[in-house]
């Protein structure tokens, strides 16, 4: 069957639209910032989408005599309603660690949008002058949509998107693997390209004989030379990144901001407390809780209790084993805050495919602090399990120190 | 194609015995003109046994044994086969109810527990890699084929071969009975890094499974080992007058290489697998770190390191994984190039890139552990020589391409799934550009983009190659013919299942789904549309994929029983084996043939027909074959 190319030809196609279309929308195919803060964004762009209609919507209400029903009324209440279920969202979007500075400052605005709309729906109810508590109301609708937007712009690139790689490592690994791409992709078409066209165009027909050759050595020395050349700047090309991301010689001077240790199957993190310094009594530890600040360049001390593990964080692209025996410093940042998340990503027992950890970028120092204290206190009043032994399995959990 | 039967000359009338004209020694001055066969093989022909016993079980015809590794690689691909539908299940709709495992799960409520996916994974690893596609390619057409193709009446030491086979039933029956002991089967994946694998409260597989897993590769390894010795020595002394190296068809290259990787490489796998059961069974500490524990089991002094594990399971598992590819590489350059009537394109390029990619196969091992906490800066070393392995690997397709440009082809089902190996491998091997990156491989590393690398080379490479060489040597096998339609539906079908189950896996690996994870849907990163309908598509694909393998067991059996009986030559190809009947006799050959040129002379100018066997002379007004090239 003089067809069969064709099945080549088709394979060929659908592979290269499975690249150019993957299903993926914004977030693309790399693992992007939108995989774990879509939740987030989708809030912040609801709240500054609607708070402008609100807006008006109470501005209409402005000047007029007389008490209003309980039907014009209806969009107050119903306005009032969706600012609360707002307030509520920021809440959870704080606690989980999304922009926390951000998201609870536009938590308390939302609460006084609340309270200014239950005053101005009193003043409307009684047929009393509203104009004063409207005011309030639109204007702190407006601060909380305008924080919404600037929240959002925060973590946003000027073209809008959210492709953009959010660390350092990621800009270096996604550009050298858009280059491999087209490198690949270049070849890949060609070959197969090359090969259906030899099947159609060779395909046996009575009556012609095939070429008598057995190669040809100018042609073997063309395609040795040509992809070797290209092979040997592609090895050369890709030092620099990896020499940035994986030697110690290259690390900047800072102080670890913490040491994680990987067991079956949780992360257990040890920050310095108060005095700085490691290995003190006034260290925190937290289980499956890593923070650390936006922009600055980070260096954990890794570790394990017990089998392999891997400390993989796809939105940074970061991957390290954690080995039984040995201290590695793993070097990172981030360049949006927001909420990520970390996974085990070498074969650890049974619950391999639980072991995840949330990662939480804070936008500035302070905030960090803030969290920082915050868990101390915590700590200090629930006397969680210490670092070492087998029952630390909750942060919560009160139990015997077994130090 | 035709079969003509005028075009298919009997066999033992073509052969030429030592009598008539000798080898023609002219061509290639300075290497081994010809074997010294075996002194006693000459002339006197052996019997085959009239024993059932001594004929079809015990037996050292090199043909018997052969078809004994391909029956048993066969079956261990259908249980392997199983085993990753069974994967693919938990992974489109994680902790649902599994046709017919679910009766197992009374306790969990018919969900796989996550330690029975581990072991799904670790088994389906093991078993497809040592019990399916080294002994098929390498011990079911390595023991057929050699000595047919080199014009040997058999192995240099058949009861060697015997014994090799024989010492692969310890390691099926092991294998087996590893998912039946206390805490069932291993869990530390095909790679079986410790201290997960050394220590036996661990994971439930590190109990006792692991160790039946360490006896049953030693089994499996010390077979190959016994195969590759057999395979180097008869490739070395036993090729007929005028078979020069240089005029060994690309299979006997292929799988020759591949026995010298075997023999370097193994001997550190079994010390490595030594090394692990002693640490299990006799408190040894390779690779446990000092005062270790794991799980709150005992405390082992310890003083070892996990990391030499990987150094000495890399070492020889890389150059396995070219183990498992040259063998099919060669068998497909054979095919594609009777197939297209034509000339190998470069002959003696593709042998030398078989070599370099041996060669530097034993310096890239430490590509595997970039992640691993090794020094980064061998990491970038390990990176340079990965990268110039791609070399070799892209020689090879141009050529292949380069053969088929210009020929006449003709699509038997033996030819298509050839075609497939070259474009799947381009895939397999444009992949791994991406993971001999560094720094891309920092992201890529243990994802689902390593399991589509895996699968394009090892499926879309070795199983194609494995398909290709099924239906291009059955008539020799069996001496009956494959049914054609039936295997070209396989192939169209297998082709496009196959594309489909793997190829989005290349998406979700960059999107980051990892490796060996029984269940994804707890991350935000893919607990959405897009992941999860990427890999209930993938799971359909295989499904359709294992479905379709169905095709190819009725063909096996009904063309076994009841196909076309195959005339001696059936493809009009150059080399030894179809210049003897089929099947051939138990003693191969009537009289050892002699060869007078290489085995890719196809369509001569001059020459009646467009082939030209091996065992005939070059027409006389023939131009002598380039050096560099033929």
């Amino acid at each position: 069957m003089k067809y069969w190319s064709l099945l080549f030809g088709l394979t060929t196609v659908l592979a290269v639209a499975a690249f150019a279309y993957a299903p993926f929308d914004d977030d693309w195919w790399l693992p992007s910032y939108k995989g774990t803060n879509a939740g987030a964004l989708d809030t912040l762009g609801e709240i500054s989408g609607q708070a402008p209609g609100m807006a008006t919507m109470l501005r209409a209400l402005k000047g007029g005599s007389g008490a209003l029903g309980p039907a014009e009324l209806q969009p107050v209440d119903e306005a009032r309603a969706w600012v609360d279920e707002q307030s509520a969202k920021l809440g959870r979007l704080a606690s989980e660690g999304f922009l926390t500075g951000r998201t609870r400052a536009l938590q308390s605005e939302a609460a006084s949008t609340s309270a200014a709309m239950v005053r101005a729906r009193e003043a409307l109810a009684g047929g009393g002058e509203a104009d004063a508590a409207i005011d309030e109301a639109v204007a702190s609708l407006e601060g909380l949509g305008g924080g919404s937007a600037e929240a959002i712009a925060s973590v946003t690139e000027p073209g809008g998107g959210l492709r953009a790689p959010v660390s350092s490592a990621a800009v270096q690994i996604d550009h050298l693997y858009i280059l491999i791409l087209i490198i690949t992709g270049l070849t890949f078409v060609g070959v197969m390209a090359a090969m259906v066209v030899a099947m159609w165009r060779f395909r046996a027909r009575p009556g012609r004989k095939a070429v008598y050759s057995h190669g040809s050595l100018k042609v073997e020395i063309v395609w040795t030379v040509i992809p070797a050349a290209i092979l040997v700047f592609l090895a050369l090309y890709q030092l620099r990144a990896w020499a940035d991301i994986k030697f110690k010689s290259t690390y900047p001077d800072v102080a670890p901001l913490a040491e994680i240790t990987a067991r079956q199957f949780q992360w257990k993190m040890r920050y310095p407390g108060p005095d700085g310094e490691l290995g003190t009594g006034d260290d925190l530890h937290t289980v499956n809780d890593l923070h650390f600040v936006k922009d600055e360049p980070t260096i954990i001390h890794l570790k394990s209790d017990d089998v392999l593990h891997s400390f993989f964080l796809p939105q940074l692209r970061i991957k390290q084993d954690a080995v039984p025996g040995m201290t590695i410093p793993v070097l990172f940042d981030a360049s949006k805050a927001g909420r990520y998340e970390l996974l085990c990503a070498e074969l650890c027992g049974w619950g391999h495919y639980k072991m995840r950890a949330q990662v939480v970028v804070h936008e500035t120092r302070d905030e960090f602090d803030e969290w920082v204290e915050q868990s101390l206190r915590a700590q200090d009043r629930s006397e969680p399990a210490g670092s070492e032994g087998p029952s630390d399995l909750a942060v919560a959990a009160p139990g015997p120190r077994v130090e | 194609m035709s079969t003509d039967p005028h075009a298919n000359p009997d066999a033992t009338s073509k052969a030429t015995g030592p009598e008539h004209a000798g080898p023609d020694t002219g061509i290639a001055p300075g290497v081994i003109p010809s074997s010294g066969h075996a002194p006693g093989h000459d002339d006197h022909i052996h019997p085959a046994p009239r024993n059932p016993l001594t004929r079809y079980v015990f037996s050292t015809d090199h043909k018997v044994i052969g078809i004994q590794f391909l029956f048993s690689g066969l079956i261990f691909f259908v249980l392997g086969g199983l085993l990753a539908m069974a994967i693919r299940w938990q992974l489109a709709w994680p902790w649902s109810d599994v046709p017919h495992l679910s009766d197992l799960w009374g306790t969990s409520g018919g969900q796989m527990p996550p330690e029975f996916y581990n072991k799904l994974v670790t088994m389906h690893g093991t078993i497809m890699i040592f019990f399916v596609i080294i002994p098929i390619l390498t011990g079911a057409f390595g023991n057929f084929l050699i000595p047919l193709m080199i014009g040997a009446r058999d192995m240099a030491f058949p009861t060697l071969n015997m014994i090799s086979y024989w010492f692969m039933w310890p390691a099926f029956a092991l294998i087996v009975f590893a998912f039946a002991v206390p805490g069932g089967a291993p869990e530390a994946g095909w790679t079986g890094y410790p201290p997960l694998s050394t220590f036996f409260w661990s994971t439930p597989g590190s109990l006792n499974g692991q160790t039946i897993w360490l006896v049953a590769l030693l089994f499996a390894g010390v077979s190959s080992m016994m195969g590759s010795i057999n395979y180097i020595t008869t490739v070395l002394m036993l090729r007929a007058p005028g078979m020069t190296l240089f005029r060994m068809p690309m299979t006997v290259w292929g799988i020759f290489i591949t026995a010298l990787l075997q023999a370097f490489a193994l001997p550190v796998l079994t010390s490595a697998l030594v090394m692990q059961l002693l640490d299990r069974v006799a408190g040894t500490n390779f690779f446990s770190p000092p005062d270790w524990s794991v799980a709150n089991g005992p405390e082992r002094v310890g003083g070892g390191h996990p990391l030499l594990w990987q150094h000495l399971f890399w070492f020889y598992s890389h150059p396995a994984v070219y183990v498992m590819i040259l063998p099919a590489m060669g068998i497909v350059s054979d095919i594609i190039s009777t197939f297209s009537r034509k000339p190998l394109f470069g002959y003696k390029p593709m042998v030398f890139a078989i070599g370099g990619i041996a060669l530097l196969g034993f310096i890239v091992w430490g590509h595997h552990m970039f992640q691993s906490g090794m020094n980064p800066a061998l990491g970038a070393t390990f990176m340079l020589s990965t990268i110039l392995i791609a070399l070799p690997s892209a020689i090879k397709t141009f050529n292949w391409l380069g053969t088929m440009w210009g020929g006449s082809l003709h699509f038997t089902s033996a030819m298509l799934n050839a075609a497939a190996f070259v474009s799947m491998f381009v895939i397999g091997g444009l992949s791994g550009i991406f993971m001999a990156a560094t720094p891309t491989d920092i992201h890529i590393h243990d994802t689902y983009f390593i399991v589509a690398h895996i699968h394009y080379v090892l499926f879309g490479g070795s199983t194609f190659g494995i398909f290709a060489a099924l239906y291009y040597w059955f008539p020799k096998m069996f001496g009956r013919m494959m049914n054609e339609t039936l295997g070209k539906i396989h192939f169209a079908l297998s082709f496009l299942f196959f594309n489909g189950t793997f190829f989005p896996m290349h998406i979700v690996g960059m999107h980051a789904q990892p490796r060996r994870y029984a269940d994804y849907t707890g991350y935000e990163l893919f607990n959405n549309d897009a992941v999860i309908g990427m890999n209930q598509f993938m799971t359909i694909c295989a499904l359709g994929l294992g479905a379709t393998q169905l095709i190819l067991v009725y063909n096996f059996f009904a063309s076994l029983v009841a196909g076309r009986r195959a005339t001696a030559n059936p493809w009009l190809a150059n080399t030894l084996e179809w210049q003897t009947a089929s099947p051939p006799p138990h003693y191969n050959f009537a009289h050892i043939p002699t060869v007078y040129h290489p085995a890719y002379e196809y369509s001569v100018p001059d020459a009646g027909a467009d082939y030209l066997p091996q065992t005939e002379p070059l027409p006389p007004r023939a131009e002598p074959l380039p050096e560099i090239m033929a």
